[in-house]
């Protein structure tokens, strides 16, 4: 007893320890730079700021070392199950389900920091230039995107060409969607990690344009008689601000 | 007749500050505009349409035969409420010209609408609603309602009964289950003011409907409507309708939507509309940002630390009046009470930021008490280093927020509050604004003056106070009577009010008043002298209310005299005992949001034995709308005409009139018509206002 305690001590002890002497690590799209202990953003940009023409708006810092989001996956998952099992295995419905179970089951995941990164805020403004604490992070920095990413109720999700000025209407209009796909709204999650619920139908179409690297993500079809759907739906939108894009 | 609205120095600020309201142009939908006799909808007739929670309309529509002010509110995303005079230009109030004069006849009147379905795919968005429901009303109808949008095009369809359904298109379904409801009753219950439940739904029915048109102009939108109400029945007469068919343009213009329209094939009317939204309305401010900690340099212990200094940055920079201060190596607390910041989060940043900025870093904690008289009501505890270090931005998701606990202050903290003032003087001016619509005399009439107030506390505890009203400008010199020739079985409460206030100059008030703590979140006080105006007495009142607690509940007794509207001082003989049990409810359903119910059971100024029910609502931006009924064991033959007392209120924080942060609201209030039974006595201080700062409601 008393010696599994001890190594049970000793383990705590070496974790602690690792992660004291960790400081603050950070993945920077292909690079890996540690620090010694907390830095502030404008420290961590620094050394790449000016090296290529960053898009900030589609800038995303993540957290590597968090079970939050693959904790909500597991339970949207394990929701989507319990959708399928109530039907017949072959149905269309059961199939359009699996077929979203997979997608969502191969998201890349990191739990997203909801903050603006922009090297330049971050230099005149305090408020845009937080500690980063010690830990291990991704930050992904881009090129103005030149893709939408489609998910959900689609027969073909994935990237998609950005249209200038377009808006989700034009991309659920141009792809063949599945049967059981809403058909009056999409989820916007913007490049900042928002979340938008958008009209796309005849009566409700919205004209608000996208901004390059946005997702689409069309939830299944609910009505009043589904609230459960559509808390479903809410959730997995709320999972795609984590996803990893390319 | 009513009672005194206290507004500041500044409303006229006015229209300019409402924040211009974006259109949302991201859609081509039609962007929805008030009917003629307010709310959402067509023409004359209502649509299933509503606007966003907040939206409040204010409207004057012409329209020959009738004239109608209206004012329309989005109380939730699914309930609409109206308001409205009628002006009816083609008969006089009363035939009695010693009593109306020439003046035209008024009716007032309130609508309801509740949404039932929200638009989808294949379903319209459907609603009911109740227009004119309170008993005697010219237009009394019910209808349900269902519109459906096709991009800028938007169709809808109704059934109407009573006004809305005199054309009798079809039979009423409902005659086919119960043939009370193949004709409608034509008599009111009681005294008027009632809602008639027993007509709901019966007699003719017609249909209704019509379309609206987004034109590519964006401010331009055309309306068609199809009626179902054939003006045989009017209150202004027999109106001639050549067609069933309306038509009306409406132009939006900044915050107004000026509309036109040709209606019954013979008539053309007008309206101009005025709105804005009580969620985003909001105010430009000038003032400082919070104090930056990012360079700050305090004190390297307590004995440097400059005293002057930090109690004049509270005041000036933080709103902070300071009444007591305790501060040692490891915590300092600061008594005194915030006068300009109305949001919590941001005076106790801007107060938490300025006492980092000072206090050494040895002080762990800060305790910032807010009192309220001399009365410790809530510490903010804050955590000194979390906080510094979310100020700081020191992690990537920290709050201030989560660096404070709002407590109740404990006895030690209340002991050791000994403020070096404890006795003084004290003084204010106030405006009030009384008013009254639709009286016989002359639709408006008002009343305003200065009401100068003062007192001296004796200590802590007591206080000895008063105020004296004098008028400065009304048009009272109109009243062609005094009370009112009913026969009232009650004692005449509240109906003398027209004697009272025919005055130039009155007392309002002057009491002796007692109030404590007596224990964790319990708060007790008395008073006695001249309550208010109408009544004198003694009462006392305990409430109980946890800090930021969803619930409390309280008790209040009082013994009280009618005073005499013949001279200043005296009483008359009618004496009685008032008092009720209270419970004060947020009710935490989204469908709710905002809201604060008050039921108040107990005894009532007449005597009368019963429950007075105030339901509040408050907007992000701060205002409050509110209304209030009293139901009693006086029959509605007894009581009079309105058959029970409601009224309305309106709050408005001073603050989103003018630049500078400020605290204090005035209240708008709108009694429709006042008698003597459910009369509650207007006690000069509540323990509810007393404690607001410790479950805030308002703010």
């Amino acid at each position: 007893m008393k010696k599994v305690t001890m190594t049970l001590c000793m383990a705590s002890l070496a974790m602690l320890s690792s992660s004291v002497l960790a400081g603050v690590r950070v993945q920077l799209n292909q690079q890996a730079y540690q620090y010694a202990g907390p830095v502030r953003m404008e420290q961590l940009l620094a050394p790449v700021a000016q090296q290529q023409n960053w898009y900030w708006p589609a800038s995303a810092l993540y957290v590597i070392d968090s079970e939050q989001p693959e904790a909500l996956r597991n339970e949207i998952l394990q929701e989507l199950d319990q959708l399928v099992i109530e039907l017949a295995p072959q149905s269309e419905k059961a199939v359009s389900l699996r077929m979203l179970r997979q997608q969502i089951e191969s998201w890349h995941l990191a739990r997203r920091v909801k903050i603006n990164i922009h090297y330049d805020r971050a230099r005149l403004d305090p408020k845009h230039n937080p500690m980063v604490t010690d830990g291990d992070y991704l930050l992904k920095l881009s090129e103005r995107p030149a893709q939408i990413y489609l998910s959900g109720q689609v027969f073909e999700p994935g990237a998609y060409e950005f249209q200038p000025a377009s808006v989700p209407f034009n991309y659920t209009e141009g792809v063949k969607t599945r049967f059981d796909a809403e058909t009056d709204y999409v989820f916007v999650i913007e490049p900042s990690g928002a979340i938008n619920k958008v009209g796309i139908a005849y009566w409700n179409r919205e004209w608000q344009p996208l901004i390059p690297g946005s997702q689409i993500f069309v939830p299944i079809s609910s009505s009043l008689f589904s609230p459960s759907t559509q808390v479903l739906n809410q959730k997995i939108a709320e999972l795609a601000v984590h996803r990893v894009l390319p | 007749m009513t009672v005194v609205s206290r507004i500041a120095l500044v409303i006229c600020v006015g229209l300019s500050a409402f924040a211009a309201m974006a259109g949302s142009s991201e859609s081509l939908s039609v962007s929805h505009s008030q009917m003629v006799q307010g709310g959402t909808g067509l023409i004359q007739t209502p649509t299933a349409r509503m606007g966003p929670e907040g939206d409040f309309s204010v409207n004057y529509t012409d329209n020959n035969e009738y004239r109608f002010w209206s004012v329309s509110l989005q109380l939730f995303d699914w309930m609409e409420a109206t308001a409205r005079y009628t002006d009816v230009r083609t008969r006089l109030y009363s035939q009695v010209e010693s009593f109306s004069g020439d003046q035209t006849l008024k009716d007032k009147g309130l609508d309801v609408k509740f949404r039932l379905l929200e638009e989808s795919f294949y379903l319209p968005q459907l609603a009911v609603g109740f227009r004119d429901f309170g008993g005697t009303g010219f237009f009394e109808s019910e209808y349900v309602s269902a519109s459906k949008a096709w991009g800028p095009v938007d169709f809808h369809l109704g059934l109407g009964w009573g006004y809305l359904g005199t054309h009798d298109d079809i039979t009423n379904p409902f005659c086919k289950l119960k043939d009370s409801f193949c004709s409608r009753p034509v008599d009111y219950s009681g005294r008027g003011g009632k809602v008639d439940y027993n007509q709901f739904f019966k007699g003719p029915m017609a249909v209704f409907g019509g379309i609206e048109y987004q034109t590519p102009w964006e401010p331009l939108r055309l309306k068609l409507e199809y009626e179902g109400n054939n003006y045989q029945y009017d209150r202004a007469g027999e109106l001639e309708q050549d067609s069933r068919w309306n038509l009306g343009a409406v132009y939006r213009w900044n915050n107004f939507d000026l509309s036109l329209n040709y209606q019954r094939g013979n008539t053309i009317g007008f309206g101009i509309s005025y709105r804005f939204n009580m969620n985003t309305f909001s105010q430009v401010k000038v003032d400082r940002p919070p104090r930056s900690l990012m360079q700050s340099e305090p004190a390297a212990d307590i004995d440097t630390l400059d005293r002057t200094r930090l109690y004049q940055d509270l005041f000036r920079q933080g709103s902070f009046i300071l009444s007591d201060t305790d501060i040692n190596e490891q915590s300092a607390t600061f008594y005194g009470h915030q006068i300009a910041y109305r949001n919590p989060k941001e005076a106790i940043e801007r107060v938490g930021r300025i006492l980092a900025s000072e206090l050494p870093e040895s002080v762990k904690t800060y305790q910032v008490v807010e009192n309220s008289g001399k009365i410790p009501m809530l510490n903010t505890v804050i955590d000194a280093d979390a906080f510094k270090a979310a100020a700081r931005y020191e992690g990537l998701e920290s709050k201030l927020e989560d660096t404070y606990l709002r407590v109740t202050p404990d006895d030690q903290l209340v002991e050791g509050y000994e403020p070096a003032r404890q006795s003084g003087a004290f003084f204010s001016t106030d405006i009030f604004w009384t008013q009254t619509f639709g009286s016989p005399e002359d639709f408006y009439l008002y009343q305003g003056g200065l009401i100068f107030g003062g007192g001296y506390s004796i200590d802590r505890k007591w206080t000895v106070s008063g105020s004296i009203r004098a008028t400065v400008l009304d048009n009272f010199d109109k009243f062609t009577y005094k009370v009112d020739k009913e026969d009232s079985t009650l004692p005449r409460v509240r109906t003398y009010v027209r004697e009272y206030v025919d005055r130039s100059v009155g007392i309002d008030t002057g009491f002796v008043h007692w109030a404590d703590r007596i224990d964790d979140d319990w708060y007790l006080q008395a008073y006695g002298g001249y309550l208010e105006t109408m009544f004198g007495g003694v009462g006392g009142e305990v409430l109980y209310r946890p800090v930021d607690s969803n619930l409390a509940f309280g008790v209040d007794l009082n013994f009280v005299q009618q005073r005499s509207y013949e001279n200043v001082l005296g009483f008359f003989d009618y004496k009685t005992f008032t008092g009720h049990a209270s419970v004060y409810w947020k009710p935490q359903w989204s469908a709710l949001k905002g809201t604060q119910i008050s039921v108040s059971a107990g005894q009532f100024l007449a005597k009368d034995k019963g429950v007075n029910i105030d339901f509040a609502k408050r907007f992000d931006s701060g205002i409050v709308v509110g209304a209030y009924a009293a139901f009693t064991n006086v029959s509605a033959d007894e009581y009079g005409e309105g058959s029970f007392t409601k009224g309305f209120y309106l709050s408005i924080p001073f603050d989103l009139f003018v630049v500078k942060p400020a605290k204090g609201r005035g209240r708008f209030p709108w009694v429709p018509i006042s008698r003597d039974g459910g009369q509650m006595l207007n006690r000069p201080i509540r323990l509810m206002d007393m404690t607001e700062v410790r479950a805030p409601f308002y703010d």
